[in-house]
């Protein structure tokens, strides 16, 4: 049996279960490991400022070494900016010990704490502004729609997607930072588009049994989304930059769980509100 | 009708040749530097400047001045500048230009005085706000000001005892300076004399009223400092903390010597062109010396400056720093993205089109659809980047994370559209005609942009400033590719299916 014949023959009760416990699972890691660490945008660091570096790849994993952790690298005039998580008088000492044997005089060091790119009040804002997305989200599909069971299932699928991202950043220990928020937003848009076309196929359709209708755009959805990793592959592949890579690959998982979510809850809430409601079918004459 | 003799083709290519003519800029010169395009700190480098206040703040006066400082450099957060605080006292402020303008706006405490003679009038706490300059011409520009119920009172008191006498408005005037003038560069003219008696400047205004400039200043030779000048250096030593040299700091080399350790020296220089009373004007600190009273709560203050020089200074009086900034050092920052990212970027985006025009190729196995699909994403990029060009905005990860989404959600449509007309989305739909057909995949990709957009506006009204670019580029390119693109490309495929 076709992959394809095996989803149409699934109940939407079913749909709706298999999505739910694999979003589940996805978001254990936030359950079990906690929330994603915060990155340096929101809770701030430690800059080590270093003049006359003669090696900075050296000097990166020297201090790496020594901190166990990613440190993100400036490259100065004469010099390197170093950002760090917060760093102990000991930390301190050490890396300047290190630095030294390294060749660097003490002299051309000069830590100082550093503060968060984004504030307390911004993160709130920014927490704000989603939830009001959120709510627009709902207002404007329902107004097109005039069926309550849509921004439900819209919200529900880009709900899920984003608590998916959580888990898998808690997984990989991707800290929470713009990049992030970006993915967040991002995502929002490209589950807005495989949401829509699945409501309006199943809801707006002509002629067919939904499922049907559902199989067709599942084709559909199935090539957006392939588009989309394919675009985003090359950046990740061929682009060297950290923060990029981070952003592709944590975009990637979005889409295929964005994809998943889509076809087994969002199919499953519409096919269900559907077959509860024959009468509200559109007839087309042909 | 051929759809490439349609008038929405036309005006495609149009919107398209415009925006790449914004984005390759031609007559900008040879210089990459010059192009259409801004460039992030992350994307093309800049600057990292380390601000200190010259007095000791309050933690909350000291968050103050970052919010302020950002609100002067890039309120509404599409320059790519970002402040943060460094150590106990410092700001670090990352920003991808950095000029005399910049500096400025960085350092200026926004201090504003009013004097009428030698009699303290107003100060900045009188006032309510600032409005927008108004161009007088290239040399003078007006601010209208709204003074509070109790400034109004005490100008309409003063004005009316003193008369004829100039008003004067000082911004951030050096009150604990002395000016060191060089008695053979600085010579006597009509509009500026020099009052042995009161050892400050005398000039004469516009209107040929004479006030004296309220900053001590005293003259001396470049081989070494007059003794009556360090005999004043020495007197003041306990009330003035600073000197201000007027010329470079070489050319005062023998004086600084003399100059008594107490004293932090610094220098104003002249921008070439500048005449004697504006240079000792600036170093005093004057910015007008002429108001015009619009009854008792509101006023303008002319000032000797073009518009966009009395835009800076309504922005610097507007936000006001709890203390006047230094700048402790400043360092070019090369891309944290990577020297090389724009070339990587632009081989994975051709891979990128090269991997979608396969994918589609093997799904429709019809050349012509690739090219359209491939066509109307350049030409959506395209104009994407001209919009951001011409909306100055700076391009750093968010704006590229737009770019991103627009890209993405552009192919998404096409493929519905695609399939809707192709494959007419069911089976069963496959004999409705063509233009029904078309108009059903426009609705859903009108709908979904719809959507999108109006998901996107409470982010960017609500959202803190590097959010953003991300969404003014969303919402920009997703109108402009509503408005252009989408139906052309459903009339494209129509074409190609017909034939």
């Amino acid at each position: 049996m076709k992959p394809v014949e095996r989803y149409q023959r699934l109940r939407n009760r079913q749909l709706i279960a298999i999505s739910l416990v694999v979003s589940i699972v996805l978001f254990a890691p936030v359950l079990l490991l906690g929330v994603p660490p915060l990155g340096r945008d929101f809770k701030g660091g430690s800059l080590i400022m270093i003049e006359n570096v003669p090696d900075s790849s050296s000097v990166k994993s020297v201090i790496e070494g020594l901190l166990g952790t990613n440190v993100d690298v400036v490259p100065i005039k004469n010099g390197l900016h170093i950002e760090t998580d917060a760093l102990s008088e000991n930390d301190e000492i050490n890396i300047k010990v290190a630095l030294t044997q390294s060749g660097i005089p003490t002299a051309s060091v000069i830590i100082e704490p550093i503060g968060s790119a984004i504030s307390g009040l911004q993160s709130e804002q920014m927490l704000y502004s989603i939830i009001v997305a959120f709510i627009v989200i709902g207002i404007i599909t329902f107004i097109i729609f005039r069926r309550r069971v849509v921004p439900m299932a819209v919200l529900l699928v880009v709900g899920l997607d984003i608590l998916c991202v959580l888990g898998y950043m808690a997984l990989f220990r991707v800290p929470l930072s713009l990049t992030s928020i970006l993915v967040i937003v991002m995502l929002i848009g490209y589950a807005i588009d495989t949401n829509i076309l699945l409501a309006y196929r199943v809801l707006k359709r002509v002629g067919g049994e939904p499922r049907e209708q559902v199989a067709v755009s599942l084709n559909t959805g199935l090539m957006m989304g392939v588009l989309l990793v394919v675009i985003l592959l090359s950046l990740n592949i061929i682009t060297s930059a950290m923060q990029l890579n981070v952003l592709t690959a944590t975009l990637i998982f979005g889409i295929a769980i964005n994809i998943f979510n889509t076809w087994f809850l969002g199919a499953g809430i519409l096919l269900g509100h559907v077959a509860r409601q024959p009468g509200k079918e559109y007839h087309v004459s042909l | 009708m051929s759809v490439f003799r349609q008038r929405r083709f036309g005006l495609l290519l149009l919107v398209v040749f415009i925006s790449a003519m914004l984005v390759w800029k031609p007559w900008g010169g040879l210089e990459p530097q010059a192009r259409g395009l801004n460039f992030g700190v992350d994307i093309a480098g800049g600057y990292r400047v380390v601000l200190w206040p010259e007095n000791s703040v309050t933690a909350s006066a000291y968050a103050d001045a970052i919010s302020k400082l950002q609100a002067r450099i890039d309120p509404y957060g599409l320059l790519g500048t970002r402040f943060r605080t460094l150590g106990e006292n410092y700001i670090l402020c990352e920003t991808p230009q950095l000029n005399g303008r910049t500096k400025e706006l960085l350092t200026k405490q926004g201090r504003l005085e009013l004097f009428i003679g030698t009699g303290l009038v107003l100060t900045d706490e009188d006032i309510t706000s600032f409005g927008a300059p108004i161009s007088g011409g290239p040399v003078y520009s007006s601010i209208p000001i709204k003074y509070t119920e109790n400034g109004g009172e005490k100008l309409k008191v003063v004005a009316d005892v003193a008369g004829n006498s100039a008003g004067v408005v000082y911004l951030d005037r050096p009150s604990d300076a002395i000016l060191i003038f060089d008695e053979g560069t600085l010579k006597e003219t009509p509009q500026l004399t020099y009052d042995n008696r009161t050892q400050m400047f005398v000039v004469y205004s516009r209107q040929g009223l004479q006030y004296t400039l309220l900053v001590p200043a005293i003259g001396t030779s470049l081989e070494n400092l007059s003794p009556q000048a360090l005999d004043y250096l020495i007197n003041q030593a306990g009330t003035k903390q600073r000197v201000l040299l007027l010329g470079s700091m070489e050319n005062f080399d023998n004086v600084r010597e003399e100059i008594p350790a107490s004293y932090q020296v610094e220098n104003i220089s002249r921008p070439k062109g500048e005449s004697d009373d504006k240079w000792v004007k600036r170093a005093c600190g004057l910015i007008s010396d002429y108001q015009e009273n619009e009854g008792v709560g509101a006023g303008r203050i002319i000032v000797e400056a073009n518009l966009q020089d009395a835009r800076d200074i309504r922005t610097i009086l507007s936000s006001k720093l709890p203390a006047e900034m230094s700048i402790i050092s400043e360092t070019g920052v090369e891309a944290s993205l990577g020297g090389g990212f724009v070339r990587e970027a632009l081989i994975a985006g051709a891979v990128a089109l090269a991997g979608v025009f396969l994918l589609i190729y093997l799904r429709y196995r019809r050349w012509k659809i690739c090219l359209a699909i491939i066509g109307i994403t350049i030409c959506e990029f395209v104009i994407t980047l001209g919009a951001t060009s011409a909306l100055s905005l700076t391009i750093g990860l968010p704006e590229l994370g737009g770019l991103l989404l627009v890209i993405g959600t552009g192919i998404d449509h096409q493929l519905i559209v695609t399939d809707e007309m192709l494959q007419g989305g069911s089976p069963q739909t496959k004999n409705v005609s063509v233009g029904w057909r078309a108009s059903r995949a426009l609705t859903i990709v009108y709908v979904a942009m719809s959507v999108i957009i109006a998901a996107t506006i409470p982010l960017s009204l609500l959202g803190f400033s590097a959010i953003r670019g991300f969404t003014i580029i969303t919402i920009s390119g997703t109108i402009l590719a509503l408005l252009l693109t989408r139906s052309l490309y459903a009339k494209i495929i129509d074409a190609i299916s017909a034939s």
